[in-house]
């Protein structure tokens, strides 16, 4: 047999009261040493001492954290961007290239490079 | 007439727990405390939510910088204390600790008679309403269940949902309406049970 949407609104719409009467029965809880439904002392208190152990909150980050920030966010981007670049320097035999021209950089003697690159 | 609103004072408190001061922020958490109590009390059962309210005043000490940035702590409270409600639901169903309840034959008669009968009020009353509503909400997901709760059994809009969960409005109205069709499914799996 098919549901109808109509069968479904009238299931919702005898569900919500029960789930907010639900809501206003104060339950009891562990550390209720005032009102039902209330978090106690206790509680209060474990809350408290487990912030005192904590570090104070932080206003603003500092220069320097926010540039730690991101460089840790962009790492990945470079690492990959490295293996990328080494991989083509393998593949397209770049480094003699280079090489060559840190030697044209380093060789003042026109000569001998004209020599070097026949 | 005072132009004084709690909300400043929030602010001011908010102010001197930045700097570390653990007293204002003590001042902060005794004032609202019975509203993350009540909110987490409305979304997870009562032995978790002395849990829930501990973790969701870690997160408000941690993220006080924020609220001082963007003013209203009483809102910033519901959507993380809604948040962690859904976090908690979302471990609950990935660790399977969701116990799969097979309903009784008196609360499959109940919903029979709900779907057939026009006078729901009489019936909301019974024992059998409770038992269907745990049911019924244990057969959803985590999404499917927070949509459930803040949209048809809270009355909350599309909007104020998405502003709770921090999703966007059209994915609100997408898992309102698979939790409709679950639900139907759900209805018609049972009927089918009964005939």
């Amino acid at each position: 047999m098919k549901i109808n949407n109509q069968a479904v609104n009238r299931l919702l719409k005898t569900l919500a009261p029960v789930y907010k009467s639900a809501d206003t029965e104060a339950p009891v809880y562990k550390s209720a040493d005032t009102d039902p439904g209330q978090l106690g002392c206790k509680w209060q208190q474990d809350v408290m001492s487990r912030i005192r152990q904590m570090e104070p909150p932080q206003g603003q980050a500092s220069f320097f954290q926010a540039v730690s920030r991101a460089a840790w966010k962009l790492a990945p981007v470079t690492a990959g961007l490295a293996i990328v670049c080494g991989v083509a320097a393998f593949n397209f035999d770049v480094v003699s290239e280079w090489q060559a021209l840190d030697l044209m950089a380093s060789v003042t003697d026109t000569v001998a490079y004209l020599d070097f690159l026949q | 007439m005072s132009l004084h609103k709690p909300e400043d004072d929030d602010q001011e408190i908010v102010r001197q727990a930045c700097s570390g001061d653990t007293k204002a922020f003590e001042k902060l958490l005794t004032r609202h405390k019975r509203h993350v109590g009540a909110i987490a009390a409305a979304h997870v059962p009562a032995s978790q939510v002395e849990d829930i309210a501990q973790e969701v005043c870690i997160k408000l000490y941690l993220g006080l910088s924020k609220i001082r940035e963007k003013g209203s702590i009483k809102g910033w409270l519901a959507a993380v204390t809604i948040r962690t409600c859904y976090d908690f639901w979302r471990k609950q169903y990935r660790c399977n600790e969701i116990a799969e309840s097979s309903l009784t034959t008196d609360q499959r008669n109940w919903i029979e008679q709900v779907i057939s009968d026009e006078t729901g009020q009489r019936l909301a009353e019974q024992r059998e309403a409770r038992q269907v509503l745990e049911a019924v909400l244990q057969k959803f997901g985590p999404e499917d269940r927070m949509v459930m709760e803040l949209v048809y059994f809270q009355g909350h809009s599309v909007k104020e949902t998405a502003g709770l969960l921090g999703w966007s409005s059209a994915n609100v109205k997408i898992r309102t309406f698979r939790a409709r069709k679950k639900l139907k499914k759900i209805l018609a799996a049972l009927r089918e049970g009964i005939n």
